[in-house]
């Protein structure tokens, strides 16, 4: 009697077969998702070094007259650099035939555990703040891996806005009208001034804006006579007929002209009463057109004084 | 990838919270206190005479005084030395936390009786001056500059106010603060002072607490900054100090935060009236500064849209918007094939070759102006496997094999990762040979006997451990020296010409 050892090795040498053997008592999860959390940290690694976290910038830039100080740079990422920069990483211990083939049966694994690290990166920098984020925007937060074929996108920003704005916020969307969000995969400043953004799809149009600790207190003003004056927000809501005007929306037709004489110490020096255009703004509030008559403290009088935040939106083509 | 326009955004509004408090009074201001716990023991028939012990403990609440904590402003607008039409904003300073600005009191304090915080004012303040106003001085002092020597002579009395100078007079915090302590002052001519500094009923007013509603539109280290004030529950808050002085157009502004700490017995009026507790004979007010920067209201567009609409400019002509290099000028037919390597996002980098030798090579990064995506096969054994030859140019295209190469060494360097991908590597196969042993020894005999007619017949059906037990010992020992034939040769690798054939 003699056992077959050729036709047993021979089930060893067959993919189909080695992932069914190592497979028997993997845990049955939620198909793409990494079996436990060794995996878990293999995929994540991956998917930070796919965001090309730690790849120095003259891989990423090669020339520095490819981005200029003062631009915007739209790209597609290279999905099959990105493939490469992978397989690099995973080629370590691969020394003998048999490690090629073991590589090539379950590696893809890794992969694809990885494309939804990539997804879920922006979360894991988020932390705690993912509790305090708006319904709308954790709706936009998937974890589902980028599918192959699907492109990643994004732009390099040069500019002083970059440093001076360090908190700006950026928005892109999949459509010119702005109506179908991009998932944000990464968004870094690489240096003072050069940021770095990454979505899953391809990017039609981005929205760059203020952030709430820029915005400022300002006045319009006409120079010939130069008059400063003041426009308004509703402080709470207020239902007038059938609007409802939501707080902090402006409401029109009110504005607090400022004679000089009256509101800037010295008429010349520009330096404001405070306290007079506090109070003056609080009497117009309580003004018929408003109506509120509630309390007015530096809360209410911040609401009025500080201009909307300014933004600007990209189209591409 | 081109862009169409760039215009201002004014159709809706930002979508987003943010709400205004007043302000964010802490539960202990800076400066000492004492905790006296007391208990009396007595009994009710008097046998334990009354008696009262007591514990008395001093503490301190350190806060900031003659200089911030490096970190504790977040940032200040309009930003440092930036140029552009600021002259209708007040500028202002954030503070990374919410109390700061009411840690100490503008009022004399009064440390058993908390204001109430309707009316506490701010102890930070901005004055803004222009390069057109009397000169002041920033000097490098140490706290006793801020002590008359008629007040209080400090050893030798040397550096301390100068005559005709003013200071209101404090208590140092023994606990926290020595004379000798640095900090910058900033000299302020007495009329300047009185003509720029805020009056009594203002200084209330300039300052204010920012809740902030985040989102995930923050490149990574800002949203790290707002994580680490706030928690679980609480949203991020800053605190915010406003100017009450307008830029001059066309000039230099200089804006000084300042401490206001003892201040509000001096401020002049609402008309910039010296106020009658400053002694007659003071020609410099001193105070201590904090914080000090720079900016132009000019007509510049450094604002934060005239930053974003004249990107990719050149000389005033609106460039694209594709990350490549581009040719100089039409260099003829080798010029076109450089300039259709560099739109696809290659840049030409010397090459130093295994070889020695030294040539130029075609590179292009992760990001290119194109989309390409095709999969790859792996594994890839080495880097020269990509190296990829560019017929129209004679080149070679390395990019894919400095991005492999690359890969690798990040994963080297990182030994974690390494250590982890390789123990996960080894226990792949470990898993493979546990379950194929396992299957192994349950199959039934035909199955895995190379010559049926040799078998037993009326074992063929039957599985190992129905047989009687000298034929499963035999056929044990058999299954384990097949099994070592079979797995060293899977472990080692193998090529598959068997010697059992």
């Amino acid at each position: 009697m003699k056992i077959n050892n050729g036709s047993l090795l021979e089930t060893l040498n067959d993919p189909a077969e080695l992932r069914r053997l190592r497979d028997l008592r993997r845990p049955r999860n939620v198909a793409d998702t990494p079996a436990d959390s060794v995996e878990e940290n293999l995929a994540d690694w991956l998917g930070r070094l796919k965001l090309l976290h730690g790849v120095p910038f003259n891989y990423l830039v090669p020339d520095v007259d490819m981005l200029p100080m003062e631009s915007i740079k739209f790209f597609y990422c290279d999905t099959t650099w990105l493939a490469y920069l992978a397989e690099g990483a995973l080629s370590l211990g691969r020394s003998v035939e048999s490690d090629s083939l073991l590589d090539s049966v379950f590696l893809p694994d890794l992969e694809l555990f990885s494309r939804g690290s990539m997804k879920k990166a922006r979360g894991k920098v988020l932390g705690h703040l993912l509790q305090h984020l708006s319904k709308k925007e954790l709706k936009l937060m998937s974890s589902k891996p980028i599918p192959l074929n699907e492109k990643i996108t994004g732009f390099l920003l040069r500019s002083g806005v970059v440093s001076d704005w360090e908190g700006l916020e950026v928005a892109a969307f999949a459509d010119e009208n702005m109506t179908r969000p991009c998932q944000l995969l990464r968004m870094d400043h690489l240096s003072p001034n050069v940021l770095l953004c990454m979505y899953e799809g391809m990017v039609k149009s981005v929205r760059i804006n203020e952030h709430p600790e820029v915005l400022h207190f300002g006045f319009a003003r006409t120079d010939t006579p130069r008059v400063y004056s003041k426009s308004f927000r509703y402080p709470v809501d207020k239902q007038e007929g059938d609007v409802m005007h939501k707080a902090g929306e402006a409401v029109k037709d009110v504005k607090l002209v400022m004679p000089t004489d009256i509101y800037i110490r010295g008429n010349t020096s520009n330096v404001i009463r405070i306290s007079k255009l506090a109070v003056a703004i609080r009497d117009t509030l309580a003004g018929n057109k408003i109506g509120y008559e509630g309390t007015f403290t530096t809360a209410e009088f911040a609401l009025e004084m500080v201009e909307g935040a300014e933004a600007v939106k990209f189209t591409i083509a | 990838m081109l862009i169409k326009e760039i215009v201002s955004d004014t159709a809706e509004p930002i979508s987003g919270k943010l709400v205004f408090q007043q302000n964010q009074v802490p539960p202990l201001n800076a400066g000492t206190g004492t905790i006296t716990v007391q208990q009396t023991v007595l009994s009710t028939r008097g046998q334990i005479p009354e008696t009262i012990y007591s514990n008395v403990n001093n503490f301190a609440v350190n806060g900031p005084r003659f200089t911030l904590p490096v970190g504790a402003i977040t940032s200040v607008y309009p930003p440092e030395n930036a140029q552009g039409e600021y002259d209708r904003v007040l500028p202002h300073v954030c503070f990374n936390r919410a109390t700061l600005p009411w840690e100490r009191q503008a009022a004399t304090p009064t440390y058993q009786n908390q204001p109430e915080a309707a009316d506490q004012a701010p102890w930070l303040g901005i004055l803004l001056l222009y390069d057109t106003d009397p000169a002041v001085t920033v000097s490098d002092i140490e706290v006793k500059g801020l002590v008359s020597p008629a007040e209080k002579k400090i050893g030798d009395g040397k550096d301390q106010l100068p005559v005709n100078y003013f200071f209101p007079v404090f208590k140092l915090d023994d606990n926290a603060e020595k004379y000798t302590d640095k900090c910058l002052a900033v000299d302020i001519p007495v009329a300047l002072f009185n003509k720029v500094a805020p009056c009594h009923d203002d200084l209330p007013w300039l300052a204010h607490v920012r809740e902030i509603q985040p989102g995930n539109k923050q490149s990574a280290q800002y949203v790290q900054r707002l994580k680490s004030i706030s928690d679980e529950k609480a949203l991020p808050k800053i605190s915010t100090v406003i100017g009450n002085r307008l830029p001059l157009p066309g000039a230099k502004t200089t804006a000084y935060l300042v401490s206001f700490e003892n201040w509000d017995s001096y401020l002049p009026d609402e008309n910039g009236v010296q106020n009658l507790n400053i002694p007659k004979a003071t020609t410099t007010i001193r105070m201590v500064l904090l914080k000090q920067w720079d900016f132009y209201a000019i007509d510049r567009k450094q604002t934060f849209s005239g930053y974003l609409k004249g990107l990719n400019k050149k000389d005033g002509v609106f460039g694209d918007a594709i990350l490549r290099l581009q040719t100089d000028e039409d260099t003829g037919e080798a010029g076109k094939a450089i300039q259709n390597a560099f739109d696809m996002g290659f840049v030409p980098l010397n090459h130093h070759t295994r070889q020695a030798a030294d040539t130029v090579s075609w590179y292009h990064g992760p990001f290119v102006p194109y989309n390409a995506d095709r999969t790859i096969d792996i594994p890839v054994n080495g880097a020269d496997t990509c190296t990829a030859y560019n017929r129209d140019t004679g080149m070679f295209d390395v990019s894919y094999a400095a991005a492999w190469q690359l890969g690798r060494l990040l994963a080297l360097q990182n030994g974690h990762f390494a250590q982890t991908l390789y123990n996960w590597k080894k226990s792949n196969p470990q898993t493979i040979i546990a379950n194929f042993e396992e299957e192994f020894i349950k199959k039934k005999l035909n199955e895995i006997v190379d010559d049926q007619k040799q078998s037993v017949s009326n074992t063929v059906e039957q599985s190992l451990d129905q047989l009687p037990l000298h034929a499963q010992q035999d056929l044990l020992g058999l299954m384990n020296e097949s099994l070592s034939t079979i797995l060293s040769q899977f472990i080692t690798n193998k090529d598959n010409n068997d010697e059992d054939k």
